[in-house]
């Protein structure tokens, strides 16, 4: 297995009374903001030399959990600070932006920075994404699926050509630079829905399944799976990516210890939760995706009440190494994923999250990478 | 908008030509590809003569229209050149769809007092025209989902017998000016095409691959290529709409067509 570390500039805990959405920016402090960007970079450095194989960002929007609303930009500064490891975008929410265009010349323009060690995630993004950029989610689909031969076609394509499509309209594209991963690097789009994971297959590319459970992302490869087949083809393990927080703690009990109290209350309450819930049952997802949208009708009855609970489905792995090692191997076995992106965020405190980093980067992952 | 569209014939030289006429304003010759004339409910002649002439002349061979004397690619050339010159007199645009692509180009180069702009629509001239040796021809459902894809866009569906004729005009008239192996005639000087040049593909054609389009880009110096997303071959039927505002900006805006405005 491969073993990525998702890494979105977290600004920490917001000083304001209750959990809306969106978080109003008068609780911005710069003193806060600047220790998470100096933070950031130091970890990815320090990332980079344990030996993850991905540094992974992704964007998100109005959001303390992630500063990075132009994932482009984070994945600019890491090229300069990761040496080694491959610098994986996941991703730009590409039906949102309006100007695919610019997308793939971001891309490409990080591939260049890196050296060619771009993976390039091409996501729809969360429902609540939708919210923020006023874009019809029922329209999310076909953008998506236009925004997507139309970033592929700008790297591909070696003749200035123009654009006619039903969301996006150019009359000159030839960018520069071109990505220097030929004939594209990686590409890797967003896999819970029955029709992203066809769309995956028809289009060759992996699969990343994320916010999710083991038995439903189980469920979301094998169809994706399936649907290779029907196209006449078999993705490799690593090209099946699964995402999800990990604390790995000196024991079982010193782990569990450390990330119970995400447990005492939900994380699926107010203003993120509703707004996921308006967007999801608002035709974001197709038709065939039903258990997606009752699952976002009500996250918080779908969601886990321990951390033992948590382990089970999948939605964490917690404990000390030789705990964390069998979680992974189920998660491999079972989903059949050969890259992991582990969110360290969850510790509690930026000690313990390095502390977590370091154990599992020394004591799980060389076990981890022979699976 | 409702525009009439009418039937007509003009003697070339003795050669009764067929032609259908519709709409007021600059002149669009519509150069059709191995079908023939369009069927007559195909919305895009309407949309297109709301601002424009249109004039679609059936070529010898096609339709209506005898093949006289006709023997090679280059005679049936210099007898539509005959059509533009008594039908548009003075410089009309172009609009070439598929193997009418071929014809466009062979105007424009051997005619160009004629020709004011060249709109090349998923021209075939450099494409296979035929399948592997010994094989059958697809059933007409699967040509006629090739050629107009999901969804076509009718005033009202062909008729069992416009699509008798447009099968019979394929048939008979594949082969029939047989051009060098490859075009590579046409293809040695497309760089004489001196009119600004609009080349548009569809991204899911099944007829004519995007190779095959590479030497019109290639060798045409004032080419522009713009792809419609997600249209089959046969843009004016399958993708009316995005083909129609394609071409009638580019015949009214010229070399400014690139800019937006607005």
């Amino acid at each position: 297995m491969k073993f990525s570390i998702f890494n979105g500039m977290p600004y920490g805990r917001v000083r304001m009374p209750g959990n809306r959405w969106p978080v109003p920016n008068r609780f911005f402090e710069p003193d806060q903001a600047r220790r998470a960007v100096a933070n950031c970079l130091a970890e990815v450095e320090m990332e980079d030399e344990l030996g993850f194989d991905w540094i992974a960002c992704a964007e998100h929007h109005y959001s303390p959990f992630n500063l990075a609303p132009n994932v482009t930009v984070l994945a600019s500064a890491l090229t300069q600070r990761v040496k080694r490891a491959k610098i994986a975008i996941l991703g730009a929410l590409i039906p949102l932006t309006g100007n695919p265009v610019r997308i793939a010349e971001e891309y490409a323009m990080i591939d260049n920075l890196s050296g060619g060690r771009l993976v390039a995630g091409l996501l729809r993004g969360a429902p609540y994404e939708y919210l923020v950029y006023n874009v019809n989610p029922a329209e999310s689909r076909s953008r998506f699926e236009e925004a997507w031969d139309l970033i592929v076609r700008a790297w591909t394509d070696r003749m200035p050509f123009g654009w006619e499509g039903r969301h996006y309209h150019y009359r000159n594209v030839s960018i520069w630079p071109r990505p220097l991963q030929q004939p594209t690097p990686p590409i890797y789009v967003s896999g819970s829905s029955k029709e992203s994971g066809a769309f995956a297959a028809r289009k060759k590319v992996g699969l990343g399944l994320a916010f999710t459970n083991r038995p439903l992302a189980a469920e979301a490869a094998q169809h994706y799976r399936a649907r290779c087949a029907d196209h006449g083809w078999q993705p490799d393990e690593e090209q099946i990516v699964y995402q999800l927080p990990i604390y790995v703690g000196e024991t079982d009990d010193a782990a569990f210890e450390a990330v119970r109290p995400m447990f005492t209350q939900s994380a699926f309450t107010g203003g993120l939760v509703d707004a996921n819930r308006l967007v999801a049952t608002s035709g974001f997802f197709g038709r065939g995706d039903t258990k997606l949208v009752e699952r976002f009708r009500n996250l918080e009855a779908d969601e886990p009440r321990s951390v033992e609970e948590a382990i089970e489905r999948g939605t964490i792995i917690c404990g000390g190494p030789k705990s964390a090692l069998k979680q992974i191997k189920r998660l491999h076995d079972e989903i059949g994923c050969g890259v992991l992106n582990l969110i360290f965020d969850r510790a509690g405190s930026p000690e313990k999250k390095i502390r977590s980093i370091e154990l599992f980067a020394k004591e799980v992952m060389p076990a981890g990478k022979t699976l | 908008m409702s525009v009439a569209v009418d039937e007509k014939h003009v003697a070339l030289d003795g050669l009764p030509l067929h032609y259908r006429e519709a709409g007021a304003g600059k002149t669009i010759i519509f150069l059709h590809g191995a079908g023939g004339a369009p069927p007559r409910g195909a919305s895009f002649v309407g949309m297109l003569a709301e601002r424009h002439r249109v004039l679609i002349p059936s070529r010898p061979g096609f339709d209506e229209t005898p093949v006289g004397a006709c023997k090679t690619l280059i005679d049936v050339v210099d007898r539509m050149a005959d059509f533009a010159a008594r039908v548009a007199p003075g410089k009309a645009h172009l609009v070439a769809q598929s193997a009418g692509g071929a014809i466009g180009c062979w105007l424009a180069i051997r005619h160009p007092a004629l020709v004011e702009s060249l709109v090349l629509s998923a021209p075939a001239a450099f494409a296979l025209r035929h399948g592997p040796p010994g094989s059958a021809p697809p059933p007409m459902d699967v040509i006629e989902k090739r050629l107009y894809g999901d969804r076509p866009s009718w005033t009202e569906p062909p008729t069992e017998e416009e699509r008798q004729r447009i099968a019979r005009n394929a048939r008979e008239n594949m082969g029939r000016f047989a051009a060098p192996e490859g075009n590579s005639d046409l293809k040695a000087r497309l760089s004489e095409i001196a009119v600004p040049t609009l080349l548009i593909a569809a991204t899911h054609d099944k007829m004519v691959p995007e190779a095959a389009l590479e030497p019109y880009q290639e060798g045409i110096p004032s080419c522009t290529r713009i792809l419609i997303h997600g249209a089959a071959h046969e843009m004016p039927i399958s993708a009316a709409p995005q083909w129609v505002k394609l071409v009638a900006d580019f015949v009214d805006r010229g070399e400014y067509f690139v800019v937006n405005m607005g």
